[in-house]
């Protein structure tokens, strides 16, 4: 491992987009706000992962891969296994890999991968003999872009055979990155402050029907030509070229995942582990029994009412690594730590989450000073906070890992068999 | 995720015609943008801001495009022809580099030094005094505003325009 000095006043990038990370704090920071220290908890969370089922991989939320040099918070990991259709027997175990609720499908960093497979995995053809490449997009045009590959994904025991992921930045094509978006490329770990990202939300492609009519989708480009790929332009994708979510082409334990974490005390702790288990209702070990259904909106969407403020497209996130919502009674921390809320002390709200089913949970939510909890990362390296949040307009309530902490949360995919809970998409916990 | 199209235009005329709209950068004149519109809307006529702060409308005029990736960008323009706020709405985020104009360096600079400090990707909440940003939500749906506070006409009420 393999990061700054603790006492360190370096801030370093981290951050990525779907995902999101901080940084290590400097600490007091000149503001007006006094913030009460976060009391440390040195007890160790026991682990709600459990060996040997047949449908469970476990996670672990951690500093990230070895090779990078920032400070990850509340990012829940896990390892894949990608081996060559082609010649099964050419395989590459990466770890920390990011396990995304809020999208969909495999992306690994080229620089994450062997030369030899990078090289030897097939590709999905667009137009010209050309590979199909794959865009995301960040709201502050910082993109990922690559090409569409073919691999044999495996989680714990599952494997989802021959499927299409991304290989993120791979050179042959990072010149035509601009395409995706205008800001930055993202090609590195310390970009990404993983080795990829598992996407294993809603959904059972990145993008559907919308990218099999529209070839300006955003989502899909080729190159025009034959030969040297020189430009880049949109096309459509059908959905068996979109990039897959790995559960739902299992052959079984495909409706749905559970991401099963412990409780953690709000002073927070150095790393947690837990599991992700396959299926809804599909094994003795993912039944929905006295779960209420949320059922979303076409666009994952439900609602989530502060006092006060009702908030129309709230989303849950494993992705996210703090609860983002917009509040006029908590103070963002300012240049300590932008896009975080430092109360002087502790806060709690009450809120209710409501899905398109009309159904409703009540959840507490607690937040703490985040340059009280970032001293927290940087003395005593805590990588898991689940008191950390910040502002968002005050329409949408990004329920992100902090959530998760001490529940487990149930994905429902739309257009999977349907579980006790219903038809995805869906969450439930 | 663009399973629906996005439905939040406002316009009831949206024309389908494959011309070059005229599209304009924070802070500039209208200037041709070529290539990226294909159903521009019709409308390009001022409205009120809202009912209890009625606003003479000459102030601003409002210019809605449909991108070709179904994102909505609406640009509120002054009188003389400055655009002064921009919104967007849909799938795909729009070329920002093209919409801020000159502002573009101010976004990317406050951005870098965000991520630097460990802001997320997934939202800019950006206030300076030249330039006001935000731009939420991912792949599939974002959505976001911004607006050159010196360029806003005076009597313009901001906070009942931006959506």
């Amino acid at each position: 491992m393999s990061h700054l000095p603790e006492h360190s006043c370096v801030w370093r990038l981290v951050a990525i987009a779907l995902l999101a990370s901080i940084l290590g704090a400097c600490g007091g920071g000149g503001g007006a706000i006094e913030a009460k220290p976060v009391k440390a908890s040195l007890v160790s969370t026991p682990s709600s992962f459990v060996a040997n089922q047949i449908n469970a991989v476990q996670l672990t939320v951690d500093n990230g891969p070895a090779s990078f040099t920032g400070y990850n918070v509340n990012r829940l990991f896990t390892t894949v296994t990608i081996c060559n259709p082609g010649t099964p027997s050419q395989c590459q175990t990466i770890d920390h890999v990011l396990v995304d609720t809020g999208s969909t499908g495999l992306r690994l960093l080229h620089t994450a991968l062997s030369p030899a497979l990078a090289q030897s995995l097939g590709t999905v053809t667009a137009s010209a003999g050309q590979p199909l490449l794959n865009c995301v997009q960040f709201v502050d045009t910082s993109h990922a872009f690559g090409k569409v590959a073919m691999a044999h994904v495996t989680l714990g025991p599952k494997t989802a055979a021959n499927i299409p992921i991304q290989v993120i930045a791979d050179p042959a094509y990072s010149a035509l990155s601009s395409v995706c978006a205008s800001g930055q490329a993202i090609t590195t770990v310390d970009d990404l402050g993983a080795n990829g990202i598992l996407g294993v939300g809603l959904y059972k492609e990145d993008c559907g029907a919308f990218c099999t009519t529209n070839p300006t989708n955003g989502y899909y480009y080729s190159c025009p030509t034959s030969g040297a790929c020189t430009t880049a332009t949109g096309t459509r994708a059908t959905v068996a070229q979109q990039l897959a979510n790995p559960v739902s082409k299992f052959v079984a334990d495909n409706n749905g995942v559970i991401i099963d974490l412990p409780a953690i005390p709000a002073g927070g702790t150095i790393r947690t582990t837990g599991q992700m288990i396959f299926g809804i209702d599909t094994q003795p070990n993912n039944g929905s029994s006295s779960r209420t259904p949320l059922a979303t909106d076409a666009q994952g969407y439900i609602s989530t009412v502060l006092p006060a403020t009702t908030m129309n497209t709230s989303f849950i996130d494993s992705g996210s690594n703090g609860l983002f919502f917009g509040t006029t009674s908590l103070p963002a921390c300012g240049s300590g730590a932008p896009g975080f809320y430092c109360p002087a002390s502790s806060t709690s709200f009450s809120t209710t989450l409501t899905g398109t089913n009309a159904a409703s949970a009540t959840v507490p939510v607690l937040v703490d000073n985040a340059l009280s909890l970032f001293a927290l990362r940087n003395s005593v390296s805590y990588a898991v906070l689940p008191t950390l949040a910040g502002p968002l307009d005050n329409t949408s309530f990004d329920w992100g890992l902090p959530f998760f902490y001490g529940r487990k949360v149930f994905i429902g995919i739309e257009g999977a068999t349907p579980s006790s809970l219903g038809s995805g998409p869906l969450y439930a916990f | 995720m663009p399973r629906i199209p996005i439905t939040h235009l406002m316009v009831a005329s949206v024309l389908t015609l494959a011309v070059t709209a005229s599209h304009a950068a924070l802070g500039d004149k209208p200037t041709p943008l070529t290539g990226t519109v294909n159903t521009p809307a019709a409308q390009a006529t001022a409205r009120r801001l809202s009912a209890n702060a009625p606003v003479a409308a000459s102030l601003y005029t409002i210019q809605e495009t449909r991108l070709e990736s179904s994102t909505v960008v609406r640009e509120y323009t002054t009188p003389a022809g400055v655009v002064f706020a921009i919104t967007w709405q849909g799938p795909v985020l729009p070329n920002l580099q093209a919409l801020l104009g000159n502002y573009f360096p101010t976004f990317e600079q406050e951005t870098t030094r965000a991520q630097q400090a460990g802001h997320q990707r997934t939202r800019v909440l950006m206030q300076t005094p030249s330039l006001v940003v935000q731009s939420t939500g991912r792949m599939g749906r974002f959505k976001g505003h911004a607006y050159a506070p010196d360029l806003v006409p005076q009597g313009v009420d901001l906070q009942g325009l931006l959506p």
